[in-house]
């Protein structure tokens, strides 16, 4: 037993001490949270884009790690602290201020000044990923948050695409009678712990002029326009009863698995679902993608949610590393990404070329439009996830009916204030 | 005189020797201990005194940032669901043990007669034990799934209906406590499968030949000898239930309105989603001390119990 | 003791209700297999569907269509998931050999000695299975910074190591004490140190607490999830359970994929599980009574 034991443990020491991945020269340490040998449309896309790239630069190799998505910002502020930080990784708009305050991120504008002018501007760089004029990141991947919706189902009853907040749940409730019980009429998640409250809650809310955060900071939730928002979403679960309460508790995931067999009537999601949502459905069933309405008629200015590229501080191969994102966002590696995985392209130019001019691709060049005015107007805190926590917890419990819409966003204030 | 000068020296080096093979002996156990000792102090009671340390200051990175004194412990139990948060462990603990406990032990009292398939039975009754948390907690949370779940389906066929897992603060408690049920089960069952294979089968027949019957038989006998071993399975399934987040993150993610936010849960998340590493590692040391003074108060149960 | 002989009535009423708790016993322990493999029987049936099946609902029982789609995707082509196993295995091997290796030394000098202290250290070491692991694991991230063991598999293997010794010890302390001291002292007395008396006669007769610890390592290690998740952030160390997880946050839920990973995993604790069962329940029976 003893030599099997000993060979065991020489066995796996020799195994351990095996040289890790060598970060030679013209190694690209990346870290992503899409799998480039997955099989999914946007893993082969990231597969595509590194093998390319790879062709294009020779001597270069690209390493991935591959990390939870919800993971990447949390593994860069620790890996800062280990000194063991990618060369490039994948950050979330929504986190990246975070990281911008912690230091981990490399101001982007000394490349973008290399760039001729229009090449700049072409580009769409979401506000949040700016602090103090400067960019930290670039996004490869744009989405808008609004509602992929049964087209057929519209069209047997008769009614058009809605253009207001009243229309949506009429339509909704219509669907619900067409198709019977176990159908959805508007499937939302609002999983405190997922993003529904930073999705739509505060977009809706900023639209109406509520402020949300005072100037210095602190919360400002309890405006009547949270109130309206807050009590529209409570209206949905109770009194129209286009939403069951479990599902609004749900996390967009678990919506989502819904909506692949066919069960809801809208369904709140990025722009970036519709694809591989219209893959899954069954033959007859026509999925589109529209933004989200305004109570007033007309559409929102878009919640956009950008994936972008940033190179840590700690980075080792900087300027390899602009050459992958400026590859990335090239105008033949966006159309493919368009087409093959349904993200709106990161460049205005794009909108207008004639590949993007079949009916299939219509959402594109509407969205496109939406994602480069950039109209949304919102100061993201540092600690999104503070505010997402709090909000969150206050859908819910007035959702459930167990707060008023007030006492809800009261105490949501004071547990804003004390978290962030 | 060269003699008698080697003959002490030789005295002496013996002596000397006898010293050293003492002072080994007394060494020895400590020796024997150390590496043990050494791990245990790096691994667990380094990293929790820095804890306790850290559960008085407030970071808002990984650093430690300023002294609060007891400003984190206010708000943990002031803010979100600080007393929340204790009742659901509180319930989720009590709920799986209520059902772990006298479900492990029934069948390991099954298990040790001679029935048939027993061996079968021995493999096939531990699965839930060889499953990790994480995924048992996916498969209830999915099976459970009030939309698209198997069991909520196959119980409105028969006109069922069960309180929503996901929408009902009783129905997400009731299906995260079934899963940790399921999960603990198998070991009480097998710890006291094990006591009870030790009961001396003299002890067995002669009760037998008394004519006790067989409730009498095991309140007598076999449970008296299998109490140390139950009480055991009692306090290693109670603390894993304390410090679980497996099971409850993915299933609820601290259910309707924080009703399945166990304090492990919200440690968790103030710790890892939020940041907020202070308030994190006071509520963690709440659970530590929990911990503490339940298994001190079962000890001392167990104890007076027994006379010692 | 009154003995009723009464041929006839007596007889079948006793024999009724034999009867009766047999049936009892059947429906109990149909109910509990039924209860303990149920999710497994649906996650294997699940794994063999395709996945549009899978999100049909009603919900289907059994597979329409058998299909071994996903275990391709999810385990045979997946160069990760075989890696993941692989660290997994690498990580339990090692952790077995250390903590029993490390536990017997312990419960030996527990069980055999009375040195000052004694009581006090096995109270510490005992105490610290209550620690909640959420409360370590910042702590022992920057530690493992320091010492620049963070993101390897070492600092999963000592920290499992550490977090097991306690109940180890605990269950061989037992097992040491049932061994006759003589047997030791007549190998002193032929001239064995004492060191040696301890690996030669002591520790062969440990076989079975020895097995059942291999076990309760085995289980734990291979099950655990959030230091896996904490102090590891990249592939090439990354374990079993937080490898499923990662995959169930990148795509939302693949049901059919996560199935099949999972069921994968399971097959190696299975595996050993069935080879140890009977000496895991011998070792714990010895340990656990006189523990």
């Amino acid at each position: 037993m003893f030599r099997i034991l000993r060979k065991l443990v020489i066995a796996g020491l020799l195994l351990m001490l095996l040289p890790r991945v060598s970060t030679a020269q013209g190694t690209l340490e990346f870290w992503s949270f899409i799998d480039p040998a997955g099989d999914s449309p946007r893993s082969k896309m990231v597969a595509e884009v590194i093998r390319t790239f790879e062709q294009n630069n020779p001597g270069t190799k690209v390493h991935t790690t591959i990390m939870a998505w919800n993971q990447i910002d949390l593994a860069l502020l620790k890996g800062a602290l280990a000194d063991r930080v990618p060369d490039i990784a994948m950050v979330n708009s929504g986190r990246i201020q975070r990281e911008i305050t912690a230091g981990a991120l490399r101001p982007l504008d000394p490349y973008l000044a290399r760039l001729a002018a229009s090449d700049r501007d072409d580009l769409i760089i979401p506000s949040s990923d700016i602090r103090d004029g400067k960019p930290y990141g670039i996004p490869y991947d744009i989405r808008v948050y609004g509602y992929h919706y049964r087209q057929d189902l519209l069209e047997k009853a008769g009614l058009k695409t809605p253009t207001s907040f009243d229309e949506l749940v009429v339509a909704a409730k219509k669907m619900q009678e067409m198709q019977g019980p176990g159908f959805v009429g508007i499937g939302m998640g609002f999983d405190p712990s997922e993003d529904g409250a930073e999705k739509f809650f505060v977009p809706a809310v900023v639209t109406l002029g509520g402020p949300i955060l005072h100037k210095d900071g602190t919360a400002d939730f309890v405006t009547p326009e949270a109130i309206k928002v807050v009590t529209f979403l409570q209206d949905l679960v109770q009194k129209d009863k286009v939403l069951p309460l479990d599902v609004a508790m749900m996390g967009p995931d678990q919506v989502r698995q819904l909506t692949e067999a066919g069960r809801t009537g809208f369904y709140f999601e990025g722009s970036h679902w519709l694809l591989s949502l219209r893959e899954k459905q069954k033959p007859g069933v026509k999925l589109d993608f529209m933004p989200v309405p305004m109570f007033s008629g007309g559409w929102q200015p878009g919640m956009i949610e950008a994936w972008n590229l940033a190179i840590p501080v700690g980075s080792k191969q900087p300027d390899l590393a602009w050459k992958l994102i400026q590859h990335w966002t090239s105008p033949g590696i966006q159309l493919q990404q368009v087409e093959k995985v349904g993200y709106l392209p990161v460049r205005r130019s794009l909108a207008n070329d004639p590949s993007l001019a079949t009916p299939d691709m219509a959402h594109v060049r509407m969205l496109v439009k939406f994602v480069s005015d950039d109209a949304l107007k919102f100061n993201w805190p540092e600690n999104v996830a503070a505010l997402q926590d709090a909000l969150g917890h206050a859908i819910v419990n007035v959702m459930a009916g167990k707060q008023t819409p007030e006492a809800a966003l009261r105490a949501a204030e004071a547990d804003y204030n004390k978290m962030r | 005189m060269a003699g008698a000068d080697i003959r002490e020296l030789a005295e002496l080096a013996l002596l000397d020797r006898a010293r050293w093979r003492h002072l080994g002996s007394l060494a020895f156990p400590y020796l024997m201990f150390a590496p043990a000792f050494v791990l245990i102090m790096g691994i667990s009671v380094v990293p929790i005194s820095y804890a306790i340390l850290q559960s008085f200051f407030r970071s808002p990175t990984l650093s430690l940032g300023r002294f609060v004194g007891l400003q984190n412990y206010a708000d943990y139990l002031f803010t979100s669901n600080g007393i929340g948060s204790i009742t659901a462990s509180l319930i989720f603990v009590a709920g799986t043990v209520l059902i772990a406990m006298p479900l492990g032990f029934a069948l390991a009292v099954l298990l040790s007669k001679p029935i048939p398939f027993r061996g079968f039975l021995r493999s096939v009754l531990i699965m839930p034990w060889l499953v990790s948390n994480l995924v048992g907690g996916l498969l209830w949370g999915w099976i459970g799934n009030p939309q698209y779940g198997l069991i909520p389906w196959l119980l409105a066929q028969i006109g069922v209906v069960l309180p929503n897992t996901i929408s009902n603060p009783v129905g997400a408690m009731g299906a995260v406590i079934v899963a940790s049920a399921w999960a603990a089960f198998p070991l009480v069952m097998v710890f006291v499968l094990a006591a009870i294979q030790t009961v001396p089968p003299e002890l067995k027949e002669a009760a037998q030949i008394d004519g006790a019957s067989a409730w009498q038989h095991f309140c007598h006998v076999t449970f008296p000898l299998v109490r140390n071993t139950t009480m055991v399975a009692l306090i290693l399934t109670s603390l894993h239930a304390f410090k679980s987040i497996d099971i409850v993150l993915v299933m609820t993610g601290g259910g309707p309105n924080g009703a399945t936010e166990t304090m492990a849960l919200r440690v968790f998340n103030e710790a890892f989603r939020l940041l907020n590493l202070g308030v994190g590692s006071t509520g963690a040391i709440i659970i530590f001390v929990i911990n503490i003074l339940f298994t001190l108060a079962f000890v001392r149960v167990l104890r007076t119990e027994h006379g010692v | 003791m009154r003995v009723r002989i009464e041929p006839g009535s007596g007889r079948r009423l006793r024999r009724t209700r034999r009867y009766l708790g047999r049936a009892g016993q059947l429906l109990f322990a149909c109910g509990a297999v039924a209860f303990a493999v149920g999710p497994i029987l649906w996650a294997i049936l699940t794994s063999l569907k395709t996945p549009a099946e899978i999100a049909e609902y009603p919900p289907t029982l059994l597979p329409q269509t058998w299909t071994l789609e996903n275990y391709v995707g999810a385990v045979f082509e997946n160069a990760h998931f075989l890696g993941y196993l692989w660290n997994t295995t690498l990580v339990v091997v090692v952790v077995i050999v250390l903590s029993l290796v490390v536990s017997t030394h312990a419960a030996y000098a527990v069980a055999r000695f009375t040195f000052r202290g004694r009581d006090t250290l096995m109270l510490t070491m005992f105490s610290t299975i209550m620690i909640p692991g959420v409360a370590i694991v910042v702590p022992l991230y920057m530690l493992s910074v320091k010492v620049g063991l963070y993101d390897t598999i070492w600092v999963l293997i000592l920290v499992y190591g550490a977090w097991l010794t306690p109940t180890l010890v605990w269950l061989l302390r037992g097992h040491v004490a049932g061994i006759p001291i003589d047997l030791e002292e007549a190998a002193r007395t032929d001239g064995c140190s004492r060191i040696g008396a301890f690996y030669r006669i002591t520790f062969p007769l440990l076989r079975s607490g020895l097995l059942a610890g291999t076990v309760l390592v085995f289980a734990n290690v291979w099950n655990e999830f959030l230091l896996g998740y904490s102090l590891v952030q990249s592939d090439e160390a990354r374990i079993i359970q937080v490898g499923i997880y990662s995959n169930l946050t990148d795509v939302g839920v693949e049901w059919g994929r996560l199935t099949a990973g999972a069921v994968a995993a399971i097959v190696p604790i299975l595996v050993a599980y069935a080879f140890l069962q009977k000496a895991f329940i011998q070792g714990l029976s010895a340990g656990a009574v006189k523990g």
